[in-house]
């Protein structure tokens, strides 16, 4: 994964992180007894939907760049 | 979803120089970046700062961190709600209008054969205008009493509304006063379009015989679709950030009909000088905008990015 | 567009509606305009009056009891320096994104997101950072602090870059490049590329730039109403004093308007070509 790429679904995991927070804040936090265990739980959420979202994010752009090697590959396969 | 391919990049010509390009490049954005980092961080990192304390400023100085209880007050507040509704209303009247009086404008000016350059001077007038004092003039305007505009809808016998007193229609009257300074512009950008469009597929419609309907589905509105999703952008941000016809025209009033985002924010950070509120606020703001930066603005950048890639 | 058979009826008929818009456009402009030449009596009446016997009564009172020229001559100082400012940081900036890429687009996506930002927001931290800055001699001396001319600078300048920019990187990309290649294979060294080929060429898209800024600058309000006091107050400040303290009298009111609206008016009538082609920038070739 290019440094490019890495800033930008890093960017976008922060973004789904700080969204995650203000929905539980608005609408899930009000179901929970205790305030910490909220925000435990919150953080953990929201951590995990972020990783995701960059590990899958990494997933794709290799996924990218072995096809476009083996492309490559192949067109310096039929020169040769 | 990189902006340019990772591959390596063709150097600059080979031509002997002191400095290698990064560097040179480097050097021609010092200038711009350091003004935008001192005067766009150092604020958003304040604010940020504060929205995660409590700040009465009445009370004098800065208090001590409080966690995520500002973000949770504001995000309870019917308040907040009340004004992003208000400022959601807003932008989609505005928009709307300005978008679709616009281009209609703008096939009506694309027409005619003579006085276009008159008629561009004429447009481009409100632009050069600030919010803050004509729409001062249009309270003037928008006045029950003395007021132009009741004058004439008494003429025809229309109603004539009470329009920034009525809680229904408030808003309206600052609706048409951003639609009145900027509908033009959208009209001159779509005209500008319209101007540039190339000849050679109308006129191969016209020998086929096609309708005027089924160029402009086809032909016409897809070739200037890249032209007006960037007015629509470009209106749309400004609309969000509506501040000053509303400081002017009606102070949020009448109550808090007209009570937009911004205002709301300026109601709580500089008259109740809750900066924590007003902070935490900003910061809710800046949220939205970099999501929606991320959709509407990516693809103009790529467009940029790969065009400087080349060559 | 397709030049079809139109009869004189179309003609007429869209002529007619073009005058009616272009009468909306105009209109309120002229309605202020007219209501500075009016004296007070006919100001505050009902039904309002287009006949009268003009006066300069509105405008002395503006000039000479209000010293709006003073308020001009701010504006003047502030607008231009900051467009000064804008445009060759800007240029500079921006023919780094535009010919070398840097950053990949993420610093210019940085850059142009802080164009979202409303002012509202930073307005607090800014009146800090410049309460400060002007309490030390060197800030005061480079009339940094509040009531002083260099904070609304910039903060102008700092406004205007993201857009500016915006606009300068299209046109900098519509510059073939064969022509900066074959200056550097001249021999010329990048910056004397810069100078002698590409700014020359850009020029149309470097003065719009400026145009913006400067109508931008000379119509802010609420920076100049919150860094200033007096000494460094623009004209959109001086005719919202007119309202606060005397209530709403329209005709002197109309009066300051008009002298702050009018100069950017004949400006931007003068640059009304260079601005058309400034609006599209790029998306139309696109």
């Amino acid at each position: 994964m290019s440094f490019s790429q890495a800033w930008d679904a890093g960017f976008r995991a922060v973004m789904i992180y700080v969204g995650v927070v203000f929905a539980w804040l608005g609408l899930v936090e009000r179901y929970f007894a205790s305030q910490a265990t909220s925000v435990v739980v919150m953080n953990l959420v929201a951590i995990v939907l972020g990783l995701a979202f960059f590990e899958r994010a990494r997933r794709r752009a290799r996924r990218e760049r072995a096809r476009a090697e083996a492309e490559v590959r192949a067109l310096v396969g039929e020169q040769a | 979803m990189s902006l340019s391919a990772s591959i390596p990049q063709r150097n600059q010509i080979a031509v002997p120089s002191g400095m290698s390009d990064r560097w040179f490049a480097i050097l021609l954005i010092v200038p711009a970046m350091a003004v935008i980092l001192v005067f766009a961080l150092a604020p958003l990192i304040y604010a940020l700062d504060v929205s995660f304390r409590y700040a009465d400023l009445t009370l004098g100085g800065m208090g001590e961190y409080v966690g995520l209880d500002n973000y949770r007050s504001v995000l309870a507040d019917a308040a907040f709600w009340a004004s992003a509704w208000v400022t959601v209303k807003f932008t989609l009247g505005a928009v709307i209008l300005e978008m679709v009086l616009g281009i209609a404008i703008a096939f009506l000016i694309h027409g005619a054969t003579k006085g276009k350059g008159i008629i561009r001077s004429l447009m481009v007038l409100p632009l050069a205008t600030s919010a803050a004092v004509t729409g001062l003039f249009w309270r003037y305007l928008y006045d029950t009493q003395f007021g132009l505009i009741n004058y004439f809808l008494g003429l025809l016998h229309l109603p004539e509304p009470n329009w920034l007193g009525d809680y229904t229609i408030a808003l309206w009257s600052v609706v048409i006063f951003d639609v009145w300074q900027w509908t033009p512009f959208v009209a001159l950008i779509a005209l500008a379009g319209l101007q540039a469009l190339p000849r050679e597929p109308f006129e191969a419609a016209e020998l086929d015989g096609a309708s005027t309907f089924r160029v402009l589905r086809t032909l016409t509105f897809p070739m200037l679709a890249p032209v007006l999703f960037l007015v629509l952008v470009l209106r749309t941000i400004d609309c969000v950030r509506l501040y000053d016809a509303v400081a002017v025209l009606t102070r949020g009033g009448p109550g808090t009909v007209t009570e937009s985002m911004t205002f709301y924010l300026y109601r709580t950070g500089l008259k109740l000088f809750r900066m924590d509120y007003a902070s935490t606020m900003a910061i809710f703001f800046l949220y939205a905008m970099l999501v929606a930066s991320l959709f509407a603005l990516r693809p103009l950048l790529t467009q940029f990015s790969t065009r400087a890639s080349e060559g | 567009m397709l030049q079809r058979e139109s009869t004189f009826a179309k003609e007429a008929l869209r002529y007619g509606l073009i005058v009616i818009v272009l009468g909306f456009i105009v209109f309120p402009i002229l309605w202020m305009i007219l209501t500075s030449f009016k004296p007070p009596q006919d100001v505050m009446v009902s039904p309002p009056r287009f006949l009268f016997t003009p006066t300069l009564d509105n405008y002395y009172h503006a000039i000479v009891d209000k010293n709006f020229l003073f308020y001009i001559k701010n504006t003047l100082f502030i607008s231009v320096t900051s467009t000064v400012i804008v445009v060759v940081a800007g240029a500079l900036a921006a023919y780094a994104f535009a010919r070398y890429n840097i950053g990949d687009g993420h610093i210019l996506f940085f850059i142009l997101s802080t164009k979202m930002f409303p002012a509202i927001a930073v307005i607090l931290p800014y009146f800090l950072i410049f309460r400060d800055l002007g309490k030390t001699s060197v800030g005061r001396f480079l009339g940094l602090g509040l009531d002083q001319p260099g904070a609304l600078i910039v903060s102008y300048t700092m406004f205007n870059l993201p857009f500016a920019i915006w606009l300068l990187v299209s046109f900098f990309q519509d510059i073939p490049r064969e022509l900066e290649h074959s200056a550097r294979l001249d021999g010329l060294s990048r910056m004397k590329v810069l100078r002698k080929v590409v700014f020359p060429l850009a020029a149309p898209g470097i003065a719009v730039t400026g145009v913006f800024t400067l109508i931008f600058c000379w119509n802010e309000f609420l920076f100049a109403y919150i860094l200033t006091r007096k000494a460094a107050s623009t004209v959109t400040v001086g005719v919202e004093s007119f309202f606060t303290l005397q209530g709403i009298l329209w005709g002197p009111v109309a009066a300051a308007a008009t002298i702050s609206v009018l100069p950017m008016m004949v400006f931007v009538l003068a640059m009304q070509r260079y601005m058309v082609r400034g609006l599209t920038f790029g998306a139309v070739r696109g």
